[in-house]
């Protein structure tokens, strides 16, 4: 289904444009099946961790996006991580905040570095200072 | 005295610590109303001594001595008072009066008619201290000119010694600034008639900002332990010395704790022991009290070792949480909260402001408008609630 949207005229950017800008923030992309998976790194701040993040994208789909290191770690007592879900990925965006008319690289990607300050902040301070909703 | 740090963006790691360590600092100071009743009830008691009828004869000036004058205060950890020092220099010859204790008496007495500052005052061995209800103290030591050594000198009269102790807290504070002016830009500084202005934290001299770090340092680890800690005036004498000019706080802390931990002989002992004359009278050893006391000195070197390598694995850390956790250690929880908050409050607002981006390439946040820098667009952070365990 997802390589015959692939060549609809679906109205959003195009795999090719999303890899090119996506290679300029220096993630390398990979195929799988009708997928793209990009591996790169992430640092909020220059005293922070670099994270390798893997961002997994169909066409026309959401964007999927997990740290891969260093691991996610809770801070010892019964909350969650705010804003992932239940498959270890992070949540950086309501469904429509996002459409398939925008570039990876200039939303997701900052969303990251976003969502790694305000992880870090959650670490150190056991509030989640970056606001947002969970349901 | 608390101005915030503007928000760095930065690519270095230690200017991004500084900007945590300058957030310190500005959390250990006084707070500005704070600051404004400690300066409101600093000019009350000068006003009132330069025209009460005994002491005004003698001309008393009423200037900031210590860690106010020198803009190195620090908050006092488990709610104690901040301390504040001010010094009566009285226009007349120490001779002229029969005992040193007179002076103090004189002081005493004067203050003591008032009703407002008779409940408020206690007698101590060289001023006279006024407790206030809002967390600080004044002490007032009243002085005579030094006639004998001339310039700043003073004399301050000591109860237990039943003395004249020579004293030059202005000269002190001058050399000290001069350390501190070090490659700054020189400023012109008349502080003697009112408490120092507030200074931001990133204009105020990296020196200034290293010896509230290391005073706090050595408070937080004191705590719970009945052991002498070094006192303020041998660590910011020994900071001002080693001192070198550096333009950040973590530039000037590096060569700071290198510095001293160089001056200590090796394998010093209270015999082979580091001496720190006051540097405005080669006379006066500061560290008078480890030559008697071996268990001060030993915890003074405690100190510096233990102060030198948390700085350098403070400086070796990544991860904010880690970063602050260490921050917590050194001088603690609550400052260490108070200035990562007080920093994230500020991305917020930036963000608000839409003022904040990402770097291309790094992912490093940064001002919108420098090179190479994405503008974060809106989004709401979404999720689902869930319990670990």
């Amino acid at each position: 289904m997802a390589r015959s949207v692939r060549f609809a005229n679906f109205g959003g950017i195009g795999l090719p444009q999303q890899i090119g800008r996506m290679a300029r923030a220096g993630f390398r992309p990979r195929f799988r099946n009708s997928r793209v998976v990009w591996i790169g790194t992430v640092q909020p701040t220059p005293i922070s961790e670099i994270y390798t993040m893997k961002i997994k994208y169909r066409l026309g789909g959401r964007p999927h996006v997990v740290v891969l290191d260093p691991p996610l770690r809770d801070r010892g007592d019964a909350a969650a991580i705010p804003h992932t879900f239940s498959d270890g990925s992070i949540c950086l965006h309501l469904s429509e905040d996002w459409a398939p008319t925008m570039f990876v690289a200039d939303t997701i990607l900052p969303w990251v570095s976003h969502w790694l300050l305000y992880y870090e902040h959650w670490l150190a301070l056991g509030d989640w200072l970056g606001g947002g909703v969970e349901t | 005295m608390a101005v915030a740090p503007a928000l760095l963006f930065t690519r270095s790691p230690e200017s991004y610590l500084d900007n945590l360590l300058m957030r310190i600092c500005v959390a250990l100071q006084l707070g500005d109303a704070l600051h404004e009743a400690a300066d409101g009830s600093y000019q009350q008691v000068a006003a009132y001594l330069e025209s009460h009828p005994t002491v005004a004869p003698l001309r008393p000036a009423i200037h900031p001595q210590g860690s106010m004058r020198l803009g190195t205060t620090v908050m006092p950890c488990f709610g104690e008072e901040y301390d504040l020092d001010f010094v009566c220099e009285l226009a007349r010859d120490a001779r002229a009066f029969a005992k040193p204790v007179d002076a103090l008496r004189l002081i005493d007495a004067a203050l003591r008619e008032n009703p407002r500052y008779a409940p408020m005052l206690q007698t101590k061995n060289r001023c006279i201290r006024l407790k206030y209800a809002r967390k600080f103290h004044l002490d007032v030591l009243p002085a005579c000119k030094d006639a004998e050594r001339g310039g700043t000198c003073i004399l301050v009269p000591d109860r237990e010694l039943s003395a004249w102790v020579p004293s030059n807290p202005r000269g002190y504070a001058d050399w000290f600034d001069g350390r501190a002016r070090q490659l700054l830009a020189p400023y012109a500084m008349d502080k003697e008639q009112k408490l120092p202005e507030p200074e931001r934290a990133e204009e105020k001299s990296p020196l200034k900002l290293a010896v509230q770090l290391m005073k706090r340092n050595r408070d937080v680890r004191a705590r719970g332990v009945a052991r002498p800690q070094p006192v303020s005036i041998v660590l910011t004498t020994l900071a001002a010395l080693s001192y070198r000019g550096e333009r950040s706080v973590s530039g000037a802390m590096n060569s700071i704790i290198r510095n001293i931990c160089e001056m200590i002989p090796p394998r010093s002992t209270r015999a082979n022991r580091l001496v720190v004359l006051n540097p405005t009278n080669k006379n006066e050893d500061l560290s008078e009290r480890w030559s008697r006391d071996g268990l001060a000195y030993q915890q003074f070197l405690d100190w510096a070792a233990d102060f030198r390598s948390a700085w350098n694995a403070l400086l070796a850390l990544r991860g904010i949480d880690k970063v602050t956790r260490a921050l917590e250690t050194m001088f603690g929880e609550h400052i260490a909260h108070k200035a990562l908050q007080s920093q994230a409050a500020d991305f917020g607002e930036a963000r608000e402001r839409n003022a904040i981006g990402t770097t291309r390439g790094t992912g490093l946040i940064a001002a919108v408008g420098t090179g190479f820098v994405t503008p974060i667009p809106r989004h709401t952070f979404h999720g689902q609630k869930r319990q670990v365990r």
